[in-house]
């Protein structure tokens, strides 16, 4: 199959939530992994869009689609299996020191992804599936924030399923930031220092 | 339908197990295989060992994630690190065994004259208990110094609320900003109390896949490795470990 064909059928089908025939052997193994403990918080690292763009002879934003893609099948496998919240690590600080094009590209791909989550909030509903956005979302260009603050407001009841999307992140901002709401809620008077 | 639950119940059974023996082969057999001896190990030996590597750690960490641990072998990881010229040696382990055991320094000392011989004294060894309030490292190292510290789950986090709890006091006395509060301020302020650079390389040893507690904030860029067990830890699959070590490249988040 050329590469324009499998994109151009992905692309009816860039939803978040999905539920697709599965062949008897993944049913089976999902049963038998099912008799088990299962893990209730999976973390996704994705790694690897540009390297398999590369591989594929595509241009380095449809492997960043079709890493998306790969992750909305992953979220199906865990709710099928009963991992009811995933963490995705999809971009971190650290790569806005990548080209402005990818950065834009990248951009612009969370734009139309958390546009869409706006178009599905009955399936979204349906299966009971909560967004949050951790990060520090200052950094994004504002109408992107806009974006992710509609969607964390539009699943925010949902309490079946879990969907945490790290975006604009590092560990060390992150603990910074902790830091800093401490010291705001000591200066406010609202954590005591003992 | 019974019938079929007691069919998926046995598959799952089945695949437990054999993915149990194959674990306990990694820990018992691959170290018997090893054992067929090899040349014996001085400090000159190990020296040209580290000439071959393609990088060497500057601070190395050992996480003990075991319940039973070995000073003996824990001495004998830290001779093998000092010989090689790794002078930043973390120790850690949990609940801070390793703290308290009074063996540690002895065993150190002994191991030094065992495999080092007449260059035994050659290395000055410190080692450290505390994360905060310890001594002032050396400023100018040579690099015969090794500094060496003990830590526990109590020096990861706890030490991150701490440097919490001294920002706050600073800022509440209009001492600081809330904005001077920056993942640099912060590094700045713990490398200030522990002197040790961020950790290259970690050991992990046990079967846990995790860091259970170990500095958080240091381990940002640390490549973290594994061994199943450090009780009888042998020098090939150490070395074996840092060679690995030395064929990693990292890309930082942007373009290669």
């Amino acid at each position: 199959m050329s590469a324009n064909l499998t994109i151009k059928t992905f692309r009816k089908e860039m939803s978040w939530v999905r539920k697709t025939e599965q062949s008897w052997v993944h049913r089976l193994c999902q049963q038998v992994l099912k008799c088990g403990p299962v893990p209730k918080h999976v973390a996704f690292i994705m790694d690897g869009n540009r390297r398999f763009a590369v591989k594929n002879s595509l241009e380095r934003a449809e492997g960043h689609i079709m890493g998306f893609e790969k992750l909305a099948k992953a979220l199906e496998w865990c709710s099928n299996l009963g991992i009811m919240e995933v963490t995705v690590y999809a971009f971190s600080i650290e790569n806005f020191k990548r080209s402005k094009d990818e950065v834009d590209g990248l951009m612009e791909l969370a734009r139309q992804k958390f546009a869409k989550l706006l178009q599905e909030k009955e399936n979204l509903d349906k299966h009971g599936v909560c967004i949050r956005v951790l990060g520090n979302l200052n950094l994004l260009p504002h109408d992107v924030q806009v974006a992710v603050a509609n969607a964390v407001n539009l699943t925010k009841h949902n309490a079946r399923a879990v969907l945490n999307v790290c975006f604009a992140y590092t560990s060390r901002d992150e603990i910074c930031s902790a830091m800093r709401d401490v010291a705001h809620g000591v200066e406010q008077g609202i954590i005591r220092d003992r | 339908m019974l019938f079929y639950d007691v069919l998926l119940q046995s598959i799952h059974l089945v695949v437990t197990w054999g993915t149990l023996l194959v674990s306990w082969m990694a820990i018992f057999v691959k170290p018997w295989k090893l054992s067929q001896k090899t040349r014996p190990l001085n400090l000159s030996s190990i020296y040209s060992d580290s000439k071959l590597l393609q990088k060497l750690p500057i601070h190395i960490g050992f996480l003990f994630l075991e319940d039973d641990l070995s000073c003996t072998d824990i001495a004998t990881l830290i001779v093998w690190c000092m010989s090689l010229g790794i002078s930043y040696i973390s120790l850690y382990d949990r609940k801070g065994i390793l703290k308290r055991n009074a063996f540690l320094e002895t065993e150190i000392v002994r191991k030094q004259k065992e495999l080092l011989g007449k260059d035994a004294t050659r290395f000055n060894i410190f080692l450290h208990r505390h994360f905060f309030n310890r001594e002032k490292l050396v400023v100018e190292r040579n690099i015969n110094q090794i500094d060496v510290q003990l830590l526990s789950e109590e020096d990861g986090r706890q030490s991150l609320v701490h440097t919490a709890r001294q920002f706050s006091r600073a800022v509440a006395v209009k001492q600081y900003k809330i904005s001077d509060i920056s993942p640099s301020t912060i590094d700045t302020f713990l490398l200030d109390k522990s002197s040790f650079p961020d950790p290259d390389l970690v050991l992990r040893f046990g079967a846990v896949d995790s860091l259970l507690g170990f500095l958080p904030w240091q381990v940002r860029l640390t490549e973290i490795l594994s061994l199943p067990t450090h009780r009888n830890i042998d020098y090939k699959s150490f070395l074996r470990l840092l060679q690995a070590f030395g064929d990693i490249k990292q890309r930082f988040g942007k373009k290669d």
